[in-house]
């Protein structure tokens, strides 16, 4: 699974820290870190409460681009 | 329940439960391969600590490192078991020493040798637990 790079820019630019963002969605930090590095899937639920507290759509966060897919 | 996993460190939780439970199996595999064809024999005492203490320490231990143990209030929690588990660990060896062990006697391992046992795999899934809870406060972004 490759980085996810959207989440962490989508997170610094709402100047929240991995710590702030795991309290607020209900999970530990390692998540919120594995998620980030791509260490770990998370469910749809999880997906959704990140976009919520994030103020962004799933396609934005989580949808891979074509490009992407390819690397 | 007091205590909340996340989903991740439910799944992993599950993970090192698996392992463990593999784990336990292939430890009586062993020790009885090694009872029955190498004569090393050991009393029952030792035996049993050897079979409940092997997989227990790799349970631990996983969860430890899968960041899993404490739930979501994870630091505070497996420092103070951690500290626990040393304490304790440290008593089971040191009461061990000061009466003089015997761990090998008339062609087997003693009880003492089952408890030295015990003692060494406490002391480790502390100074484990320790370990993590430790670098899981350091707050530093990944």
């Amino acid at each position: 699974m490759s980085k996810n790079y959207k989440m962490k820019a989508s997170r610094v630019g709402k100047g929240l820290s991995q710590a702030d963002l795991a309290e607020m969605v209900g999970v530990t930090r390692q998540t919120i870190i594995a998620i980030e590095q791509g260490d770990y899937n998370p469910t749809i639920k999880l997906c959704r409460a990140i976009c919520k507290t994030l103020g962004t759509s799933l396609d934005e966060l989580f949808m891979e681009d074509e490009h992407e897919q390819s690397i | 329940m007091n205590n909340q996993f996340d989903e991740r460190q439910i799944a992993l939780r599950g993970k090192a439960f698996t392992i463990s439970f593999i784990v336990a199996i292939v430890t009586i595999g062993v020790m009885y391969f090694l009872t029955d064809n190498f004569f090393i024999q050991c009393s029952n005492h030792c035996l049993f600590m050897i079979l409940l203490w092997v997989p227990l320490t790799v349970c631990f231990f996983l969860q430890l490192a899968f960041h899993s143990f404490g739930g979501l209030q994870n630091t505070k929690r497996t420092l103070i078991i951690g500290i626990i588990f040393l304490l304790c660990g440290s008593f089971i060896v040191a009461s061990l020493f000061f009466s003089s062990p015997v761990f090998y006697g008339n062609g087997l391992l003693t009880d003492q040798a089952g408890s030295l046992f015990t003692g060494i795999c406490i002391i480790f899934i502390g100074c484990a637990s320790c370990f993590f809870a430790r670098k899981d406060s350091k707050n530093d972004e990944s």
